[in-house]
């Protein structure tokens, strides 16, 4: 560590160029040049731990350098909007437990877990909240379940695993479920190990095909708000990587903005009472898709 | 399955094919020159995209014949052909000023429609002759037209413009719609016109939002009054404008009117909750705008909102200045807010707490030192360091110990900052703490950089530590104390079997002006670590012997890409004789960042020298180099002929490039 001034540098065009480049290369999360002012404004205070008086040393660091990957741990998680809170987009939340589950069980063997998998889960709000709901859902009596939730940034991961959380992440949160799945402590408020035991966590990076190879497939894959961020090639192999994890027959739930439309035509478009959501149809052989 | 929806057939795999194979054709004919240009104008009218995009960019590069200009000028009429009506647009506009006569020609045109899209072409070109030729059609007898002479003319116009248009606006007979497209016009052009010319207008509605951002412009304090009625009981838009419009116009007033049009304001508190509902915008100059003027209202329990709102765009700073502008009293309210706002919003409202507030609020920040999102704790902890007095050192022992690296790095940084206040106090509590063996690598970096003395032999001894960690932030406060510092001690750490502690050794010897430390650099390119080396070579930049530059010669064709940069670098630095060679390879590395680096060598070659080097890396494969090759060219004024720059316009796809030969293309017809 470097103990540098905390001056303010500004990014030229150049580097701006380099440094997204880069990021995309590393993890297909692209920005246009509108977000040159947020990108610099973001990077800025790294300048002064490592001592830089610039940004073209700070992308030799992240192009060459020794701990690269930990400095991209660092540059993704202040890069991305990691907003989430609880029952975000509770409607859909509500359509997988009403809707969704029992197709699926429908369709499993019996006596088979069933697994769900938060792609880009940030904190970890998003695979509590299902845990949570699994707890009330009808759909999920007698089922066994496995979540997991990825992201690419260790740093939300660790945050993810603590269980521990801010105000800010109960915006959609009923007092009801507040009060029986979590403990004020002090400025915060702490997730019961009940449902913080059923979820697990990993450091995923969603470009990374070698990474993704190790996963099994599932049931369920919720990847919502994530793909916004995609430049159009990354985008196109999550697709397709999230067609050959899925099972036959099980479901991709995106964020209420998103859709595959011009994307893949390897999914059904599954519409629900409230949503619509993506199916991979019956019979499909896993592999590549089309 | 029967339910099943299925939202995008997939298009035949034939239908795919004949695509690509037109496709192909295109790009097949776009190297054939001028004889495939009738074709290439059929391609034109292609029912895929992708082969009328390739013939479009073909065709842009074609000479701009007057039998080419005329067939695209005449593609413009084809209204049943929408594709081929915007591809054709789109050469024209790139061809730019050649081709105004010919899109001059087509104004006679009877086909009212043909006549708009002419129109909307020249206005798109904007150059002197197309602003001329849109002037001489603004009394063109279609309304449709007349108002997109008027809407091109306030994207392209300039003084002569105004003047017409305030002619124009003058004169009665003038329709509303009319009305409309010269106001937006004059908007969109900056003008300034007297409250005389737009007071008439005010009571127009359907012309409020043309005539908001004038009235902004104006001046005049008379403004003020319609500027805020409809920021408090206009429509959403209207609001909007009136909001940014305000905000110009307070900065163009003298000290007194602006007090007065500020008190006019702020007379009403109620307006607040409306200016407040302006943070929403998706607009970040109407959030910039809202946040400037809702400040003015000195409430500050504003400024969770303001600074909530700003937290996530490009008006970051807007925000923070505006609620700088309020003073310490936001403090106490940003502070019970910071739990319910997310994480950007989190760290602005502890930016805006870093400058304004006092010691008082450390035992707050110390709590949320603790929080769960590391960015946010981060930020909490550096402002300890700014706010906090002795009685923070402890709890910022403790987070320096904490499991996070970067709180345990913020916290060494609090530290010091704390120790910049008081200087023995701090320092004396860490060298407690080492004397009574907890080293630990934050704490002899924080003794590093508080630089006493007398902690110098505790860092010293440190460089022995058995945690590669200790010794490497022990060389690295040897940064602190330069010359003072062992060099023979560094000197021995580059055979340290961790490489990053010998990396940093190489560093820190790089200080040393002696002989001794050079042949321990030099022995260090040998290393088997890149990194190791690549300190190695910049260290050597202060070394001019024979052995030293031979080493920095031969590394600045490495293909490892650190030791080329780091060897290039020196070389710079040194400026020995014959560095035009080692550029002439160099720049031919793999790594563009390599051959970016090349050419630095530049600015130490003679004149001739450079012009040849960097005349040559305007045509480089990496666009870096030939980015970084046109701005040396630019910083050693050296004039390249006009035909060369020419031709590196035509064939250069990137603007950033494009902007940088045009002014290279200035110096040089200057100086012709």
């Amino acid at each position: 560590m470097t103990l540098g001034t905390g001056r303010a540098v500004s990014m030229t065009d150049e580097e701006f160029r380099l440094i997204r480049d880069l990021i995309c290369d590393y993890c297909g999360i692209y920005f246009t040049e509108s977000f040159k002012f947020l990108i610099e404004r973001r990077l800025q205070p790294r300048l002064p731990v490592f001592g830089f008086v610039g940004f073209r040393d700070y992308y030799r660091l992240i192009k060459y350098g020794r701990d690269r990957e930990l400095e991209f741990d660092e540059i993704v998680e202040r890069v991305t909007t990691n907003e989430t809170y609880f029952f975000r987009e509770a409607y859909q939340l509500n359509a997988l437990m009403d809707e969704v589950l029992p197709l699926v069980k429908e369709g499993g063997r019996s006596g088979r877990r069933l697994r769900i998998w938060s792609a880009g889960c940030s904190t970890g709000e998003e695979p509590y909240s299902v845990a949570m709901m699994l707890e009330d859902a009808s759909a999920a009596r007698g089922l066994a379940f496995d979540i997991f939730g990825n992201d690419i940034s260790r740093k939300v991961l660790r945050t993810a695993r603590a269980g521990v959380y801010t105000q800010a992440s109960f915006r959609a949160t009923s007092k009801e479920m507040l009060a029986r799945h979590f403990v004020a402590d002090g400025r915060t408020y702490r997730l019961a190990d009940r449902i913080r035991n059923q979820v697990s966590f990993g450091h995923l990076n969603l470009v990374d095909g070698s990474a993704l190879a190790l996963l099994a497939p599932v049931d369920v894959i919720l990847c919502r708000n994530v793909m916004i961020y995609f430049d159009p090639a990354s985008r196109q192999r999550l697709i397709e990587t999230f067609h050959r994890k899925l099972r036959p027959g099980g479901f991709l739930l995106l964020g209420h903005a998103e859709s595959l439309i011009n994307e893949s035509t390897a999914f059904e478009l599954w519409p629900l009472k409230n949503d619509m959501v993506y199916r991979k149809p019956e019979g499909s052989a896993p592999g590549p898709t089309p | 399955m029967t339910d099943t929806v299925r939202r995008r057939p997939a298009p035949g795999a034939g239908d795919r094919r004949q695509d690509e194979i037109r496709y192909q054709t295109v790009l097949e004919l776009s190297r054939q020159g001028a004889d495939a240009v009738p074709q290439l104008l059929v391609a034109l009218g292609d029912g895929s995209w992708r082969v009328r995009r390739a013939a479009a960019t073909a065709l842009a590069a074609q000479p701009a014949s007057t039998s080419l200009l005329a067939a695209l000028t005449a593609r413009l009429a084809v209204a049943d052909n929408p594709g081929m009506r915007s591809a054709a647009a789109e050469v024209l506009l790139g061809i730019g000023d050649v081709a105004v006569a010919a899109l001059a020609a087509g104004l006679a045109s009877a086909d009212v429609d043909f006549r708009k899209v002419v129109v909307e072409v020249l206005g798109g070109i904007g150059t002197k002759a197309a602003v001329a030729a849109l002037l001489r059609d603004i009394d063109d007898q279609d309304d449709n037209v007349r108002s997109a002479v008027v809407e091109a003319l306030g994207r392209a116009g300039g003084g002569e413009t105004i003047e017409l248009l305030r002619a124009r606006l003058r004169v009665g007979g003038v329709d509303l719609l009319q009305r409309v497209y010269l106001l937006d016009a004059l908007g969109r052009l900056g003008a300034r016109l007297p409250w005389a010319e737009l007071s008439p207008w005010v009571e127009q509605a359907p012309l409020a939002r043309a005539l908001l951002p004038l009235l902004g412009a104006s001046g005049d304090r008379r403004a003020a009054a319609v500027l805020i009625e409809y920021l408090e009981r206009g429509a959403t838009v209207s609001r909007q404008i009136a909001v940014v419009s305000f905000a110009a116009l307070i900065d163009s007033l003298g000290a007194a009117e602006r007090a007065a049009v500020v008190a006019e304001m702020v007379a009403r508190p109620g307006r607040l909750p409306a200016v407040l509902k302006l943070l929403q915008s998706n607009d970040d100059k109407v959030v910039a705008a809202a946040a400037r003027i809702a400040a003015l209202f000195d409430d500050p329990g504003a400024a969770p909102k303001i600074l909530e709102a700003c937290a996530q765009g490009t008006t970051a700073d807007a925000g923070l200045r505006a609620v700088l502008s309020l003073g310490p009293k936001v403090v106490a309210p940003l502070l019970a807010a910071i739990d319910a706002v997310d994480i950007e919003a989190r760290v602005l409202f502890l930016e805006a707490v870093e400058i304004l507030g006092d010691a008082g609020v450390v035992p707050t920040l110390l709590e949320l030192a603790a929080g769960p999102e590391t960015r946010a704790t981060e930020t909490a902890v550096r402002v300890v360091g700014s706010l906090g007095g002795v009685e923070s050192i402890e709890a910022l022992l403790g987070l320096a110990k904490s499991g996070d690296k970067e709180i345990r790095q913020a916290a060494v940084m609090a530290l010091v900052a704390i120790g910049g206040r008081h200087l023995e106090i701090v320092a004396e509590r860490l060298r407690r703490l080492v004397a009574g063996g907890e080293v630990l690598p934050g704490w002899i970096t924080a003794l590093g950089a508080l630089g006493r003395d007398r902690d110098r032999e505790l860092v010293i001894g440190a460089v022995h530590h058995g945690d590669p960690d200790v010794r490497q932030a022990a060389i690295e406060a040897a940064l602190a104390y330069g010359r003072d510092f062992p060099e023979e001690i560094l000197a021995f750490s580059l055979s340290d079997e961790q490489p990053r502690v010998r990396s940093s050794a190489a560093r820190a010897l790089a200080a040393f002006p002696t002989s001794s430390a050079a042949r321990a650099l030099f022995a260090a390119t040998k290393d088997p670590d890149d990194f190791v080396v690549a300190e190695a070579l910049r260290g050597l930049g202060r070394s001019s012997t024979p052995e030293a530059v031979g080493a920095l010669r031969e590394g600045a064709l490495s293909s490892s890409s650190p030791i080329a940069i780091a060897a290039i670098h020196s070389l710079v630095r040194l400026n020995p004789p014959g560095l035009a060679s080692v550029a002439a390879r160099a720049v031919q590395h793999a790594d563009p960042e390599v051959a970016h680096e090349a050419v630095e060598l530049a600015l130490r070659m003679s004149a001739s020298e450079a012009s040849e080097f960097l005349t040559g890396c305007l045509s480089h494969r990496f666009w870096v180099v030939r980015s970084a090759a046109a701005e040396a060219l630019l910083t050693r004024r050296i004039r390249v002929p006009a035909a060369r720059l020419e031709e590196c316009l035509q064939r250069e796809p990137e603007a950033m490039i494009r902007t940088a030969l045009q002014r290279l293309l200035l110096v040089s017809e200057a100086g012709a």
